[in-house]
């Protein structure tokens, strides 16, 4: 296969990848979805919710959190405090619950701490950094590349 | 997901495994599939380029998250697989680059969810809406699957050197020959 054929075959793979994502956000994997609570947060009164944010702020008494994705703004309440002990704002929640519009709030069923803040987001990037760094080195150190050639060749071989 | 640390260094142990029963497995296909490892979590360039913009740009819906799941990952290998040369070489590259791949989403698999459910629902796009249960054994910023993971390789390295004596002793016994000629 020529290289200029293999090019091609890369641009036609590229533009079914992007089309997939385009039609991976344009079905309903969640019903109902975080962008459907905030587009029309009255139609969902009562749903029941899965919803992934980012903590704005973790109210004194730890009982109620506030999260947004972007798009949703929601106060979580009956959070149990010692689930959120160490949340800080920055941290990243999942709610399981019952969706309340006007204003949209969650009463929760469950809360699942991904990151509590600052300390935890610095290890999983860290972390995510050297792994990557580490699947490329040992990836150059057996393979090389060949610019000309458009391809990647075995060190030791022409 | 686990951190991508976890993800190469297992990808690492599962292609040394299967290198022990798969004569083409070297070390040069055991780092392509480290990289397939990777080949998921490539919807991190939401960091970079957040779904949002793009879907503003393209006026329609867009989701990095389509790359994480299994048939992102096989179009993705597809175009890892096209930057090879020769036919054997982008077979392989495609078969460990999606093998690579799906243990990312396996490991990933079995983690918290608030709801108690698994996310095949995104996983498997568009083939299923199912959800079974989850384990839920971790969150991604549990320290101990690192841990666990530094574990397991340093386990898989100590064995396949273990694996590679008796032929190392082979050849160095072979090298020593002509000394023992020597008075």
């Amino acid at each position: 296969m020529e290289p200029r054929h293999r090019i091609l075959g890369i641009v036609v793979l590229l533009v079914v990848t992007g089309g997939f994502c385009v039609q991976f956000a344009a079905t309903d994997v969640w019903t109902p979805s975080q962008s459907d609570l905030a587009a029309d947060p009255v139609a969902h009164d009562g749903d029941q919710v899965l919803v992934f944010g980012t903590v704005q702020s973790v109210e004194p008494d730890r009982d109620a959190v506030v999260v947004s994705d972007g798009t949703l703004e929601a106060r979580v309440t009956d959070v149990d405090p010692k689930t959120v002990s160490g949340l800080e704002a920055g941290g990243e929640i999942q709610v399981a619950g019952t969706f309340h519009a006007e204003p949209s709030t969650i009463a929760a069923d469950e809360v699942v701490v991904d990151i509590e803040g600052e300390s935890d987001r610095r290890y999983v990037y860290g972390t995510s950094i050297l792994g990557g760094l580490l699947a490329v080195v040992a990836f150059l150190r057996t393979w090389r590349i060949d610019v000309r050639g458009f391809r990647f060749v075995p060190r030791g071989e022409r | 997901m686990a951190e991508l640390l976890t993800h190469v260094l297992l990808a690492y142990a599962v292609f040394t495994v299967l290198g022990w029963y798969v004569e083409w497995i070297d070390d040069r296909w055991i780092a392509v599939g480290m990289v397939g490892s990777i080949l998921p979590e490539l919807n991190r360039l939401a960091l970079v380029v957040p779904s949002g913009w793009v879907s503003s740009v393209l006026g329609v819906p867009f989701a990095w998250d389509g790359l994480h799941t299994v048939v992102g990952t096989a179009l993705l290998s597809g175009i890892g697989a096209l930057l090879f040369g020769s036919s054997t070489h982008r077979r392989r590259a495609f078969l460990v680059l999606f093998a690579g791949g799906l243990s990312h989403l396996i490991v990933d698999l079995p983690q918290r969810y608030a709801d108690g459910k698994l996310l095949t629902n995104e996983y498997l796009f568009p083939l299923t809406t199912w959800r079974p249960p989850t384990p839920g054994w971790y969150v991604s910023a549990d320290r101990w699957v690192l841990l666990l993971a530094v574990g397991v390789t340093l386990a898989i390295l100590l064995l396949d050197r273990y694996r590679s004596w008796p032929s190392d002793a082979g050849s160095a016994s072979t090298g020593t020959v002509p000394d023992r000629g020597q008075p």
